[in-house]
């Protein structure tokens, strides 16, 4: 018989005429198929979605195909496919009985360890007596994992040994009973209920599943699994006399690392208390995990115990003094209030050792518990730690210093093609190439690593465009080719581009192919766009000298890096350059560039570029007229607006942070260029800045398009953020770095990445954010009145929770800006009543404390009168009432 | 990756057992690890249980621990971890390493931790399942615990009582790592300390869920100061939810000391107990293992097995060895010493505790012997020489490999080189195979 014989009984048979027909056929012989029919089950199962025709008739029956891989492949062959089918049609006994199989031993052992999902499917082999039941954790999973609901439930071994077990088998990411419960789909029953029912029923022991539960809380098992039997236990309704029986199983839980246990066991301890169930001395020596608690409730719940536990037995008051004083480790000033009033209540304040655990505290707490504390401990105030005085550090511009050698370039630039994420070293790296690529070109040997790396890199460049972008640059340098040649030859109609058009990196690409053109014809010289400092400008004075060197050399600028540099000419007073000479269009450009009136034309980049580099900017109709349409910065000022809207969905039940920012003169074509605005446009050729990239490196270089006039980057860090997103490495972080540069003053737009980055999800960009507005702030280059409009747009808009600017101020003013954060607070406090976001009690409590830390008080009129008409309750309320109360006093 | 088979055999499960006099800490130690068939190292009482069993218990948690994983892996990993006990007559360690090979924690038993009634020298691993894990959550400063450490001969032997075996496939880069970290410890130096309250408070102001961010960390006003961004005298921490395993301890310790490595960034988080001492060593990242650190690398590569030897001969189970002693009873110089330990501790047969800055002598309970020869850097290295790819230069060296020809030349930091490796990892993280190969070509020579 040969392969197509045989497959042909898999191809026209139902499954059970073709297991029946197999039968036949000795399994040695069937066995010499294998390979045929494994390849029969790829094409047309298992990828039978994507049947190719070429390959042959389509099966009328899978499952028979199913059939004939049983009936061929070893065990081994199927764990290689990694997924053991099972047929549906004929049963998995059958198939091993009818084909005499001797491993459905090893099936079982192989299905129950790695696939659970799958243990409804092979239980019929040891139903069957072909193979025994593997007792491993596993088979516990399989009952996690919802295939009883397809396969049913052995009953009987279930409720005489497996039920037991589910207080043994934490489960794992995805089989765990409180995943199972989360998502038992309508229809189903949640193991919690049909335990319950069980019991009910008596066909469990409930009181071995109370214990069975507090057991398995014991464990040590991962939070989310620990959740189920906490709330099984609750869901069994323990009575009162139940709860006593256990209390000392509750009193063990209070030390539980898991917190939602921790509070789960607290609730039965206070039921305990309540009807005197508990050893005084012995509930305050178990207390301590749940007196720490991070969370506000337990932590007052278990001083009250630990008040009620002294009550009943007076002799304690010094330990319960002890315990009252754990409770100041919290972060909330009202736990440390309370733990203090319970100190006083005891009469334990005065006592030596109370006060020489209290004197540890005193740094620490908040503000207005300070002097409290420090009275008790008996230090006078003025021992007691100032306020941060923020100490502005003189901004610091150190030059960026060109590489000296060509091993140092070569260096660097195999340096930066691993990791591009410092734009200037990417910057210094291609200089290095610019100035020292023709010795290097000298010995080819030397190169090879780089020919081979930048190959490698440029075939699988990863997200990062700015690697593939060097990476092109090392192969046109090692190899000698032209790199929009080698572009070409690598463009197979892939719609992936490594570089798209639209993309702040094909400025760069052009760039780097006009200094490669040039290294290849055997010129080295610097390269214009190198950035003259840690500003990220060009001095002026350092691009003349570079066009001088170029001019000697008898070179012409290429038009991207004398684009570049035009783009990144600092602001220095450029009055005393002398007349410039004027004869080609790069120097007209650039004498047009340090202010002078020349011939405008023709490359539009180049003057839209020269444009941007003149102070004062002014509106200049011949650079505008030589652009198809009137476009933002290419002669005429971008002028740019931020919206900050919320939407709601249909029912309000969700709602979300819309931003908009739109550019005049208007950008038709916006959508199509994927948010972003052109810096220049022309009719062959477009810069734009704005598609910055989606990774770290690829943003921070754009940061260094236009140093000294950041909007049109920083409305793009308004359009590219994604306010619920959570990263490992989170690229919009580089957004931020032009704020840790000496730079330009921050203006309303960068503001407002500063305000919209302090309250988003990913704490790696909130943290960054609140530390470039403490440096902004300190450094004087954001004024807090600007700082705090941009908060208060965002904070009205009520799209994002005001809790998240609360946490950043009170990061701030950890680190040293407390008046600044204070000041910011109070301009924030300017608003109609109606429109006062409903969570602004932690923003006032945290004014409060700043206050009270700093000896102040509101005085601006505006702020007190906004803290008058806050409307509500709680927080809200009490704080505002302190405020005003704080502001009184001063008055 | 390649794995060695590691087998551990018990007698049975080590068991917390609580009776009316005591509660008694049984810890059943690998009968594989007693070359001479002794049943006990220990029998102790603790004189600060709390302590010792939060402490005993947070190295089995980090043994546990996979931190960049997710817990799917869990169960597996659990069944694969067992940590490390050392009895040597000044001090009782108990060492893990963690499953993702980015965490090693350590509790030291010092003079005063035990009252100790019977000790033997000696290193083993012993069983240390979640059961009694979650008992040890639950000792109290006033119970009464009795440790022990035995290997229970009496159930292989003579009752016939059934043997716990674990087979496990213990990752090289897991074993490797276990020991390449002491060596990061010895270049370690204090970074601050913190007082109890201020180190809880730092601890408690930790993000709660997994943190891959990297932060960088400095004392302003007597508090730890976390920001996003370098600072001068800042340390580094990226994965700091590895830090939650020291936070059910904390308020126990009298305060927090913290080391750190300028060249990997490795750091080291003390919890001081007075006469217990609980450590835990963070790589740089929690996806980096120690054991790609490399180093000893150059140490391996070249044939200092004199002094290795001279050392060995020397090691007593000292809890603190002394340099000054080594170098008079071996006659080799103080540079040769410290580098012949690094080798020791890089092949498990010293340890470092930083708190006396000097190593201590304990054997590992596996076969390090493969280490040399399956790592993989040393063994490219080997085979660059062997293929002569090495040439060179007045300036340094040419290496030939897979299509391309390295330069490895000599700076003011080190050697360098242009392969991307180097490029990635620059001297963070030992030499790359080039350099290696270079190194193997300049001893030949010599």
């Amino acid at each position: 018989m040969n392969d197509e014989e045989f497959l042909s009984i898999l191809t026209r048979n139902k499954a059970r005429a073709a297991l029946d027909a197999l039968a036949a056929i000795p399994a040695s012989e069937r066995r010499k198929h294998a390979k045929a029919v494994a390849k029969l089950y790829t094409d047309h199962v298992l990828f039978g979605f994507q049947h190719d025709k070429s390959k042959g008739k389509k099966p009328r029956d899978p499952d028979a195909v199913v059939v004939g891989l049983f009936a061929t492949a070893t065990l081994s062959e199927f764990k290689k496919l990694g997924y053991v089918p099972i047929p549906s049609s004929v049963p998995i006994e059958d198939v091993f009985n009818i084909l005499a199989l001797d491993w459905a031993q090893g099936l079982v052992d192989y299905e129950v360890e790695n696939n659970p999902h799958a243990i409804g499917a092979v239980a019929p082999l040891w139903q069957n007596g072909l193979a025994s039941r593997p007792e491993s954790d596993a088979i516990i999973l399989g009952y996690y994992g919802l295939w009883h609901e397809r396969w049913g439930i052995d009953e009987e071994v279930l409720l005489s040994r497996d039920v037991w077990r589910f207080f043994e088998v934490e489960g794992s990411g995805e089989f765990s009973l409180a995943n199972h419960d989360k998502f038992a789909k309508q229809g189903m029953t949640t193991w919690s209920a049909r335990l319950i029912n069980y019991a009910a029923e008596g066909r469990l022991d409930r009181q071995r599943l109370l214990d069975a539960s507090l057991d398995a809380l014991d464990r040590d098992f991962g939070q989310y699994r620990a959740g189920w039997y906490s709330r099984f236990h609750s869901a069994l309704e323990p009575t009162e006399a139940e709860i006593a029986a256990r209390a000392e199983r509750y009193i063990s839980l209070l030390s539980s690392s898991v917190p939602p246990t921790v509070s789960f066991a607290l609730k039965y301890v206070q039921a305990l208390e309540k009807v005197s169930a508990l050893e005084p001395a012995h509930l305050l020596s178990n207390l301590e995990p749940v007196l720490q608690a991070r969370a506000k409730g337990p932590a007052l719940a278990a001083l009250k115990l630990v008040e009620k536990a002294a009550k009943r037995d007076a002799s304690i008051s010094s330990e319960a003094a002890h315990a009252a004083s754990l409770a100041l480790v919290s972060e909330d000033p009202g736990v440390q209030g309370k733990a203090l009033d319970l100190i006083e209540k005891l009469d334990q304040g005065a006592r030596e050792d109370v006060r020489a655990v209290l004197s540890d505290y005193v740094d620490l707490v908040a503000p207005s518990v300070r002097t409290r504390i420090a009275t008790m401990v008996g230090t006078t105030t003025q021992q007691v730690v100032a306020e941060d005085v923020l100490v502005p550090d003189a901004p610091a511009v150190p030059p960026i210093l060109p590489v000296n050698s060509a091993q140092e370039a070569f260096a660097l630039f195999l340096k930066v093609l691993e990791a591009p994420r410092d734009p200037f070293e990417v910057e210094r790296a291609v200089d290095g190439i610019s100035r020292f690529g023709v010795e290097l070109r000298k010995d080819e040997t030397v190169l090879s690593p780089l020919k081979k790396r930048a190959r490698q890199v440029w075939k699988k460049p990863g997200d990062t465009e700015i690697r593939a972008v060097l990476a092109l640059t090392g192969l046109a340098l090692s190899e000698g080719t032209a790199m929009e040649l080698l572009r070409r030859e690598e463009d197979n109609g892939d719609y992936r581009r490594q570089t798209e058009d639209t993309r702040v990196q094909s400025l760069h690409l052009a760039r780097n192919a006009e200094m490669t053109d040039r290294v290849l014809a055997g010129s080295s010289l610097p390269l214009l766009s190198l950035p003259s400092d840690s500003s990220g400008t060009v001095s002026a004075s350092q691009l003349l000298a570079r066009l001088a060197e170029y001019h000697r050399a008898g070179e012409t600028p290429g038009i991207a890096d004398l684009s570049l540099a035009l783009m990144r000419l600092g602001g220095e007073d450029r009055s005393t350059l002398e007349d410039l000479p004027r004869t080609s269009e790069a120097e007209r450009a650039v004498a047009y560039a340090m202010g002078q009136d020349v011939d405008v034309g023709p490359t539009p980049e180049l003057w839209a570029a020269a444009w941007c580099a003149r102070r004062p900017i002014a509106e200049d109709k011949r650079v505008v007229s030589l652009f198809e349409k009137p476009l933002p910065d290419c002669g005429i000022a971008a002028k740019m607006k931020l919206n900050v809207i919320r939407k709601e969905s249909p029912g309000g039940d969700y709602f979300w942070v819309k931003i908009e920012v739109p550019i005049t003169p208007e950008l038709s074509e916006e959508s199509n260029m994927r948010r972003s605005a052109p810096v220049q446009s022309g009719a062959n050729r477009s810069y734009p800045l704005l598609d910055c990239g989606h990774s770290f490196a690829d943003v921070a270089w754009a940061s260094l398009v236009r140093p000294a006039a950041p909007d049109l980057f920083f409305r793009q860090a308004m359009l590219h953020q994604d306010v619920w997103q959570k990263l490992t490495d989170n690229h919009t972080r580089a957004y931020l770095e032009p704020f840790f540069r000496p730079g330009p003053d921050v203006g309303p737009l960068g503001a407002g990445v500063l305000a919209y980055y302090m309250a988003v999800e990913d704490k790696s960009v909130t943290s960054l954010a609140g530390e470039a507005a403490v440096s902004l702030l300190s450094e004087g280059r954001l004024a807090t009145t600007l700082f705090a409009e941009a908060v208060k747009t965002f904070m009205l808009s009520g799209a994002l929770p005001t809790t998240r600017w609360t946490k950043g101020f009170a990061a701030m003013a950890q680190a040293g800006a407390s008046a600044h954060v204070r000041e910011a607070i109070a301009f924030i406090l300017d608003f109609p009543a109606e429109q006062c976001p409903r969570d602004m009690g932690g923003m006032l409590e945290l004014f409060y404390e700043l206050h009270v830390a700093a000896g102040t008080a509101p005085d601006r009129p505006e702020t007190v009168a906004c803290l008058k008409s806050i409307p509500g309750g709680g927080k809200v309320s009490k704080f505002s009432s302190k405020l005003l109360s704080l502001a009184k006093q001063a008055a | 990756m390649p794995a060695i088979d590691k087998t551990y055999r018990y007698a049975r499960s080590s068991e917390y057992v609580t009776t009316a006099a005591a509660d008694q800490l049984c810890l059943v130690s690998d009968s594989g690890a007693a070359p001479d068939r002794a049943e006990r190292y220990l029998e102790a009482r603790a004189l600060f249980p709390d302590v010792t069993a939060k402490g005993l218990r947070a190295v089995s948690e980090t043994v546990g621990a996979r931190y960049y994983v997710p817990p799917s892996m869990l169960a597996r990993i659990l069944r694969e971890a067992d940590p490390v006990a050392t009895v040597s007559p000044g001090a009782v360690r108990f060492e893990g390493f963690s499953a993702c090979c980015s965490a090693y924690a350590r509790m030291d038993l010092n003079e005063g931790a035990l009252d100790v009634s019977y000790r033997r020298n000696g290193t083993t691993n012993v069983d240390f399942g979640p059961d009694l894990r979650a008992a040890l959550a639950n000792v109290g400063k006033d119970t009464e615990l009795r440790l022990s450490i035995e290997e229970d001969a009496v159930g292989i032997t003579r009752n016939n009582k059934k043997i716990v075996e674990k087979k496990v496939p213990l990752p090289l880069r897991w074993i490797k790592g276990f020991a390449e970290v002491q060596v990061v410890l010895s270049q370690m130096r204090p970074a601050f300390r913190l007082p109890r309250v201020a180190a809880q408070r730092f601890l408690r102001a930790l993000p709660r869920g997994k943190n891959d961010q990297a932060q960088w960390l400095s004392l302003r006003n007597g508090a730890v100061h976390m920001a996003a961004r370098q600072s001068e005298s800042a340390i580094p921490l990226c994965g700091s939810h590895r830090l939650r395993v020291l936070e059910p301890m904390i308020s126990r310790s009298e305060g927090l000391e913290v080391f750190v490595s300028d060249s990997t960034g490795a750091s080291a988080w003390a919890l001081d107990f007075g006469t217990q001492r609980f450590w835990l060593v963070l790589n740089a990242e929690p996806w980096r293992g120690f054991s790609g650190d490399g180093g000893t690398l150059s140490g391996m590569a070249k044939s200092g097995g004199d002094a290795v030897s001279a050392l060995l001969a020397q090691l007593n189970w000292q809890d603190q060895i002394d340099v000054g002693s080594l170098t008079d009873a071996t006659g080799l110089d103080r540079h040769a010493v410290e580098h012949a330990l690094a080798e020791l501790a890089s092949r498990g047969l010293v340890g470092f505790d930083l708190s006396r800055n000097g190593y201590f002598h304990r054997v590992l309970p596996f076969d390090l012997a493969p280490l040399d020869t399956l790592n993989p850097r040393l063994k490219a290295a080997k085979k660059l020489v062997e293929n002569g790819a090495v040439t060179l230069t007045a300036s340094g060296a040419k290496v030939a490999s897979e299509g391309a020809v390295h330069s490895v030349s000599q700076s003011d930091e080190g050697w360098q080189c242009t392969c991307p490796w180097f490029a990635r990892n620059g001297r963070q993280r030992g030499p790359c195979k080039h350099v290696l190969a270079v190194e193997l070509q300049l001893e030949t020579q010599e």
